[in-house]
């Protein structure tokens, strides 16, 4: 339906191309044909962020002084040697959907387990399950493209939203903040109301059509052939199966199955709310609010460190942390360093009735030392590269 | 145990509380512009006050592309033009807005038997749609061509679309309407602003809002039919009631992008998105909405 994989034809199939060659530390396999290793005195003379960004096979073949001075989630790239996947964290997204999934069908199939324990269950992990879509659409979790694929469209069955919707809405707008000079699709301005908890609620009815329409033009647009054959066939996919099961059993597909699949899709379009609201987009590191609890980040497969993964999409989930220590929180406002999600919605939309102030959180990252960061236009650009 | 009631009640809860938010935030649009027509009361360019009158341009201190002085505003929309996928064989380019502007260049507007001078500064420039449209036209063949080949690199064809205000034009001004030695002059007023517009905008503002009035007030009655056929007894078991919960969730999805619909139907003509699409001329036309096809050359 896609395509042989391997074939150049398909841009789906150039983009884990084009990724695996040039961003190998996002958990990518390497490609079969990465370039030669280049003599060792040659490599050692290269800048430390030109070894960074080399290939994988390349990286390997550097003499072990000048490895280890590489950071760790450098370092650590995929390993050949995993079964399916290409990174052995990526056993716990795919745990995440395979519960998330059981508490669905539990829940329609049997009568005793529809209990808010269940249901409760399954709106937090349909959450999950959105996170792990974000994951997946930043990095293929599996070496197999056609697996790939496949997985989008269990995700999107999952969300009943086309998970592939995240390439044009996150990847490429929300990652800098911009479309061509229009604000992001889910801005935290897109909402207006004194009210802040409104807000919150309100939300995902302004920015979930935003999204769709931005992803429509975006897909009309040359050379998205690919993108629009995977776009149909995961709504197909989502909508089809929630249909069939709807003609089967309405009620409790309805109660059981679309509750929490639009929870979760709702919820993920709230986080963009909760983790920019108050920020300053304009910043390079003050833009985004992070969630720094380790049993939350466990669970939520790092993406409460949100900072890093805006500024370097291409490092693996799994080892966030670590940038986010190394990077961030030298040059981040303390307020935006959260130890608990429950805390601060409750703490800014329950206990607190009108929206905060802006204040300039910016002011940290002034005051610390620069660190090399590509233009977003650059950034912007790579990310479309890989989308193409 | 989660009955079907408790989980029926739930899913009317959630239908309502959205369907509420949207009704509101199309009420505070409306809401919006009824203030700002509150504001927009007519003026007697004699006299002064802040306020709106109508008038006719007389003189332009801005160049229009002639290189006469004949401009008294200008409104420019700033889009990226990228090339799309042909549209049944046709290449196509799409249009998306970028940055809007306006700003008045200068000049002397005549009211009656009244001489008014409007100063230059930023302003609110509201152009008739049509003008708009017909700025934003594909000229033909070459410029297709022309605008196709940079549209299909990555940067994109970024271009301007003008639209000037200008001598003999009639327009509606808003803002400080004061006497000063060298008779009346208009300035911006912290209450409207500067507003120079091609189209009467108390006319655009009262429509606006009653298109946001309406929609929320018809979106709260289709919520009431829906809940009401829901509740047709037997409740969660019949054909009535499961057909009210199959609109009930068309409803839901429906109703969002409905709402971001109005909401950018009534931004103002100053700040309203055009975007639209180029379709290579020449042959049959294909359809598609938003097209600004080119006249036959």
């Amino acid at each position: 339906m896609f395509g042989a994989a391997g074939s150049v034809k398909h841009g789906l199939v150039r983009r884990e191309a084009i990724a695996s060659t040039r961003e190998p530390v996002d958990g990518r396999a390497p490609a079969a044909e990465a370039p030669a290793a280049p003599a060792r005195d040659v490599r050692q003379s290269l800048p430390r962020d030109v070894r960074q960004s080399l290939p994988r096979d390349v990286r390997q073949s550097l003499p072990r002084d000048v490895r280890q001075s590489l950071p760790r989630d450098v370092r650590q790239s995929p390993s050949r040697d995993a079964w399916l996947v290409k990174h052995p964290a990526e056993w716990r997204q795919i745990g995440i959907v395979v519960l998330y999934m059981g508490l669905l069908f539990s829940m329609y199939f049997v009568p005793w387990c529809r209990n808010p324990l269940f249901f409760g269950g399954a709106c937090y992990f349909s959450f999950l399950n959105t996170v792990v879509i974000h994951n997946h659409l930043h990095a293929g979790i599996f070496k197999s493209r056609r697996l790939n694929l496949l997985w989008r469209g269990l995700l999107s069955f999952g969300a009943l939203y086309p998970a592939s919707a995240n390439i044009p809405s996150h990847n490429l707008v929300h990652h800098h903040f911009d479309d061509d000079g229009q604000p992001d699709w889910a801005s935290p301005e897109v909402v207006g109301f004194r009210w802040n908890l409104l807000n919150l609620i309100h939300f995902p009815n302004v920015a979930g059509p935003n999204t769709f329409s931005g992803v429509q033009r975006w897909a009309a647009l040359a050379g998205r052939d690919d993108f629009r054959k995977q776009y149909t066939y995961e709504n197909l996919f989502a909508f089809g199966v929630t249909g069939a099961l709807m003609l089967f059993d309405f009620w409790s597909t309805l109660f059981f199955i679309v509750l929490p699949q639009l929870y979760g899709a709702r919820c993920i379009l709230r986080i963009n709310l909760i983790q920019h609201d108050g920020c300053d987009t304009t910043s390079e590191w003050n833009h985004s609010r992070n969630f720094v609890g380790p049993a939350f980040n466990w669970i939520m497969c790092n993406n409460g460190y949100h900072t890093i993964h805006h500024n370097r999409a291409g490092v693996h989930w799994s080892v966030l942390h670590e940038a986010h220590d190394r990077e961030v929180v030298p040059r981040i406002d303390p307020a935006l360093e959260e130890r608990s999600m429950i805390w601060y919605l409750l703490r800014t939309y329950v206990l607190t009735v009108w929206r905060p102030a802006r204040r300039d959180v910016a002011a940290a990252e002034r005051a610390a030392k620069t660190l090399s960061l590509s233009p977003r236009e650059v950034r912007r650009a790579e990310a479309e590269a890989a989308s193409a | 145990m989660l009955t079907r009631e408790i989980m029926g009640a739930l899913t009317l809860a959630i239908l309502w509380v959205n369907a509420l938010l949207i009704a509101a935030a199309a009420l505070r649009s409306a809401g919006e512009h009824r203030r700002r027509l509150r504001t927009l009361r007519e003026v007697s360019p004699n006299e002064g006050g802040t306020g709106l009158f109508q008038a006719q341009v007389d003189e332009g201190a801005g160049q229009d592309d002639g290189g006469r002085d004949s401009v008294l505003a200008r409104y420019e929309l700033e889009q990226l033009g990228r090339a799309g996928a042909p549209a049944k064989g046709r290449r196509t380019v799409h249009f998306g807005d970028r940055t809007f502007d306006g700003a008045v260049l200068g000049g002397v507007v005549v009211a009656g038997d009244t001489r008014v001078r409007v100063s230059a500064g930023e302003a609110d420039v509201w152009p008739s749609r049509g003008a708009v449209s017909a700025a934003a036209a594909c000229s033909g063949q070459a410029g297709f061509d022309r605008v196709f080949d940079e549209a299909r690199k990555a940067r994109g064809h970024a271009r301007k679309i003008t639209v000037d205000v200008r001598v003999g034009q009639t327009v509606w001004l808003g803002g400080e309407l004061r006497k000063t030695t060298g008779g009346m002059e208009l300035v911006p007023s912290a209450e409207v602003g500067l507003l120079v517009s091609a189209i009467d905008p108390r006319a655009w503002l009262r429509h606006a809002s009653a298109l946001a009035a309406g929609f929320a007030l018809a979106e709260v009655l289709i919520a009431g039919a829906i809940t009401a056929l829901v509740l047709v007894p037997p409740v969660l078991d019949g054909w009535p009631s499961k057909l009210g919960g199959v609109l009930g969730l068309a409803f839901f999805l429906a109703v969002q992008p409905l709402g971001t619909a109005v909401r950018d139907a009534v931004r103002t003509p100053g700040k309203a998105f055009v975007r639209g699409r180029w379709i290579e001329p020449g042959g049959t036309p294909a359809k598609g909405t938003g097209a600004l096809l080119a006249p036959p050359a």
